[in-house]
This record gives C-alpha cells, sequence and structure tokens, in this order.
C-alpha cells in the first residue's frame, strides 16, 4: 500500500472508529442509562482501589466485574477485550518482562535459563518475578479496561461537560470540546488534500518527492488551522464570548444514580475484605 | 418621519498588513433597510461585515453604531459590548467557522448564555430557533455529520435564538442547492418584515431584488462605485461588466454564434442576464 493509501485508510479508519464508539454510547445499555457524573465517579473508585490493592485476586475480581459491566452495557465482549490486550503486551509487557528475572526480582527458580557457574552466570525466571509481572500486567489491563468502558459508554462531549459539572477548570474543558469539534474538520480538510494529490499522480514518485510533499502539505494544514482558529474565535466573540464561558446546566441525577455509586463502592469493599 | 440611522461609517479603510481590503468608505444605514454589499471576489465585503458586527476596527477612519464609536476602547467596557452583540448578528459564510460547539444545542445556546440570559429563556429562546427552522431533529447531533444546507440553518438558529435587530449575512447562498436558497431568501425577507435591518455581502445578482431595496457596489479597488436601487444596479450593466460582477463571451445556440452577458451563480452555472 502506497504511502497516500496508507493515510487515507488511517484517516477512514478514524472516522469509522469514532462512528462506531459513538454508536455504542447510544445503546440502551446499563452504564449508558446513568448520568456521565456517575459514571466518572464510578470510574474512579474502581481506579482508585485497583491502584491502592496489593491482591492480585481482588484486581481480577475487578477485572471480572468490568467484563459483567461490558456485557451489561451491549458492548461486544470480543471488541473491549481486544481494545485492551493489543496493545498492553507490546507497552506494559515490554515494561514488565525484566522483572521476571532473578537479576532483577530473586527468589525461587521456576525455569532456569544459563547457569555457567565457572563464569558466574546464572539466569533463571522466579516465581516472584513472574507474580510481580503478571501483578503489573493484571493492574494496568484492568485500569484500562475501567478507562475503556468509560470512553466506550460515554461520548466525549458529555464525558467533558459532566468533568465541568465536576469543578475541572471551563477553560480546559472548552478547548477540549472545541479541538475535538475540529479535529473532524481537519481531518476531512487532510482527506482531501490526500486525494487531491492521488488524483493528479502518475507513476511512484520518490522518497524526495514524498518528503517534499509531506513538508509541503504540513505546512498548508499548519496555516489553514491558524486561519480556522482566527475565524473560530472571532465567530465566538461575535456571539458574547468575552474570556468567561457560561454552559448550559443539562445533566439531572436519578435515584439510579445514587444506587449505582453505593453498589459500586459497596462492591470494592466487599471484595477488599474477602480478598485481604 | 425620518428613519433612525444605525451605522455610519466615515472615510474607513482597512489594510491587512500590506494588501487593502477597504479604501475611504463613507456611508450611513438606517433602521430597517435591506441592504446588499455587491462586489467581485476580494472587493473587501467580508471585512467590511466584520467591521460592522466589531470584530475588527478599521486602520482609519471612523465607524459608529447605535449612536457610538465602536472601537477597542468602546468594547473594553464588557457591558458596552453585551449591548452591541445583543443588537447584531452574523452569519458567516464558512458555517464550519460558526459552528464551533460539541453539538447543534450547545451550538444554539451559546450566545444567548454568553449574553446573560436565564437558563429557563435560553432553552425556550433554543427551541423556539430551532423549531422556526425546522431542526429540531438535529438538536442533538454533531455539526460535523451534517450537510450543508443543514449548518446554514443551524448557523441561523444561533443568531435567531437571541433575536438580534441586526442580521448581517456573508454569501448567504453559496454552496447552497435551490431549494435552499430559495428558503433562506424566505427567512431574510421575514426578518426584515420584522422591522429588523438585513445587511447581505453577496456577488449573487439573482437574489439581489429579493433581498434588498439599496445595494452598495464595491470595486476591486475597494472603493463605493455606486449606492442605489437594486432595479437601478441591475439596469447598469457597463458598472456591472466593468466591476466583475458580469462578463460577456460568444458562445453557440444552435450553431449560431452570439453573445450574451452573463453572471455566474456560485456553483458557476452560466445564466444569461439580457
Amino acid at each position: 500500500m502506497s504511502f497516500l493509501e496508507q493515510n487515507l485508510h488511517h484517516i477512514t479508519e478514524t472516522l469509522q472508529n469514532t462512528l462506531y464508539v459513538e454508536h455504542i454510547t447510544k445503546l440502551p445499555g446499563l452504564i449508558q442509562h446513568l448520568d456521565p457524573r456517575t459514571r466518572i465517579i464510578c470510574f474512579c473508585l474502581l481506579l482508585m482501589s485497583v491502584n491502592l490493592s496489593k491482591n492480585i485476586v481482588f484486581i481480577l475480581s475487578v477485572y471480572v466485574f468490568l467484563l459483567l459491566l461490558a456485557y451489561a452495557s451491549q458492548i461486544p465482549l470480543k471488541f473491549f477485550i481486544m481494545r485492551v490486550w493489543m496493545f498492553l503486551p507490546f507497552f506494559t509487557g515490554i515494561i514488565a518482562l525484566p522483572a521476571i528475572f532473578n537479576v532483577f526480582t530473586p527468589g525461587n527458580a521456576l525455569l532456569t535459563l544459563i547457569n555457567l557457574p565457572n563464569y558466574h552466570l546464572y539466569i533463571s525466571i522466579t516465581q516472584n518475578g513472574v507474580f510481580s509481572a503478571a501483578y503489573l500486567l493484571t493492574r494496568v489491563a484492568t485500569s484500562v479496561s475501567s478507562a475503556i468502558l468509560l470512553v466506550l459508554t460515554t461520548d466525549w462531549i458529555q464525558l467533558l461537560k459532566s468533568l465541568e459539572r465536576l469543578h475541572v477548570p471551563k477553560m480546559f474543558i472548552i478547548v477540549s470540546l472545541i479541538t475535538y469539534r475540529y479535529i473532524f474538520v481537519l481531518l476531512k480538510t487532510t482527506n482531501n488534500m490526500l486525494l487531491s494529490r492521488k488524483s493528479r499522480m502518475i507513476g511512484k514518485p520518490q522518497n524526495q518527492t514524498h518528503r517534499w510533499w509531506i513538508g509541503g502539505t504540513l505546512g498548508t494544514l499548519f496555516n489553514k488551522t491558524q486561519t480556522l482558529s482566527e475565524d473560530v474565535y472571532k465567530a465566538m466573540r461575535s456571539r458574547g464570548y468575552a474570556n468567561q464561558i457560561i454552559i448550559l446546566s443539562d445533566f439531572h441525577y436519578q435515584f439510579v444514580d445514587y444506587v449505582a455509586i453505593g453498589v459500586t463502592f459497596t462492591l470494592i469493599v466487599m471484595l477488599y475484605f474477602i480478598w485481604n | 418621519m425620518p428613519t433612525k440611522i444605525l451605522f455610519e461609517l466615515k472615510n474607513v479603510s482597512f489594510t491587512y498588513q500590506l494588501t487593502h481590503a477597504l479604501d475611504n468608505i463613507s456611508f450611513t444605514i438606517s433602521e430597517g433597510e435591506k441592504l446588499v454589499l455587491l462586489g467581485a471576489n476580494g472587493s473587501g465585503k467580508s471585512t467590511l461585515l466584520k467591521i460592522l458586527d466589531g470584530l475588527v476596527f478599521p486602520t482609519q477612519g471612523i465607524v459608529q453604531a447605535f449612536g457610538h464609536t465602536i472601537n477597542s476602547d468602546y468594547f473594553s467596557k464588557e457591558k458596552q459590548e453585551y449591548d452591541f452583540r445583543k443588537r447584531v448578528g452574523y452569519i458567516f459564510q464558512d458555517s464550519d467557522v460558526q459552528l464551533f460547539s460539541p453539538t447543534v444545542w450547545d451550538e444554539v445556546t451559546f450566545a444567548p448564555l454568553q449574553l446573560g440570559l436565564s437558563q429557563e429563556l435560553v432553552t425556550k429562546q433554543a427551541e423556539s430557533a430551532l423549531k422556526i427552522m425546522e431542526i429540531t431533529h438535529l438538536k442533538n447531533r454533531i455539526p460535523f455529520q451534517l450537510s450543508g444546507g443543514e449548518k446554514k440553518k443551524v448557523a441561523i438558529a444561533c443568531v435567531l435564538s437571541y433575536k438580534p435587530t441586526v442580521w448581517l449575512f456573508d454569501e448567504p447562498t453559496s454552496g447552497l442547492d435551490p431549494r435552499s436558497q430559495s428558503r433562506l431568501i424566505d427567512f431574510i425577507f421575514e426578518v426584515n418584515a420584522q422591522k429588523n435591518t438585513v445587511i447581505t455581502a453577496t456577488h449573487d445578482l439573482f437574489i439581489l431584488t429579493e433581498i434588498a431595496n439599496r445595494v452598495i457596489v464595491l470595486s476591486e479597488d475597494h472603493q463605493i462605485v455606486a449606492d442605489d436601487t437594486p432595479q437601478e444596479i441591475l439596469a447598469d450593466t457597463k458598472l456591472l461588466t466593468k466591476h466583475n460582477l458580469i462578463h460577456a463571451h460568444i458562445h453557440k445556440h444552435l450553431n449560431q454564434e452570439h453573445e450574451h452577458i452573463h453572471t455566474h451563480t456560485s456553483d458557476h452555472t452560466h445564466l444569461s442576464i439580457k
């Protein structure tokens, strides 16, 4: 696949992925019925409990609870699990891998890899090392799963607005909301630029030509972004924006939200006492 | 009874770095007028609208609106800027610029909220604006997913939600299909019928008689070259040709070569004037 086709493919994939996630956030699932602020509070409770616990069985119990929640929220389980475990081994796995060896984590050897007494070289995989790596992996996987569950059930707009209601600074929220809004405009512009390039391209260009074109495209896109941001600021000023922003409050707590927070909290306490 | 003057521009010039956008412009706009700023691309129409909306200030000359000189000093007092903003609404040519909020509902409620209306009144006026523009079903949609016509309707609803008395339209029919264009013209007509002032920047001659009772023509040298009724302006083909608003070219009809004077619609279809 050529450079242009790869980029076009990635842009299309990003847009399709966004639309698919948006479709999930609108499903009539368990979490989708809750107020977005409740979801954030429950997410924080789960995240804190997982990161404060030193018991791997407790963390695994929370992971199972998250899988049940995902199922009850009509998220395809395979999609949910793959989203976490596709990348986790590459990032966290690389960090956790050295910990399994006796060099970093001494302990009972499970498997001896190198044993050269004359050279004082002994490398083995230890029981404590495997436990430490598994502990790190499960902790990260559970934390990432809870974050993904939140993002899959709550669209970005609701999420950011809820954060504003939870007293995160308004300026941060507005900048994030506007950024999210214009990512798609810029993706569309980039897509059109790539298509325009493709329509005028004959044969296979040299790498130097590619680099020259990428530089030019980035420059053009930067200029367009700057002009767009200036115009957007004018449009905001025109409608009364004066460095202070007011957002309409359109969230309402229901009985089910209090129940959800109570259940999450009770479950975490119960699991903690059972496994500690 | 004499009509009240809302805007008065005296010897206004505007320069973008080294490029002239407006050169020594002077005119007044009265309450209830339907004014069109007519000019070829790059003649300075959009800049003039931005000056009238107090988004940019002239590099030379004076702009008075509602009896006050509009400049950065005047807007340094928040209340004065709010009072001005409440009275003037601007529909941008590129709807993507104007629709910066995450959803249609956020967009329509943005202005009345910033202008200090109560939450109840904001909800009421925003719902009414959506209903008038027949886009209530788009309330929770993301602007990115809307068509060009829908975006334009949302952009108008955004302004309608705070009921300004002066409406500024920048190339309103640009990029719209014929039905959307026709609805928009009807809307401009209705806005003006309610004693609001409507100022439209366009190069589309086919909507002039419907959206204007006065036309100011801007030359490619960024100066005012005519100020008259739409009928008089349209009859002056010499003026329109000179300022690149129509052009003559020869082509064939049924194997007979002859010359027509043409204008171009926004999507560049040739249409005969005479």
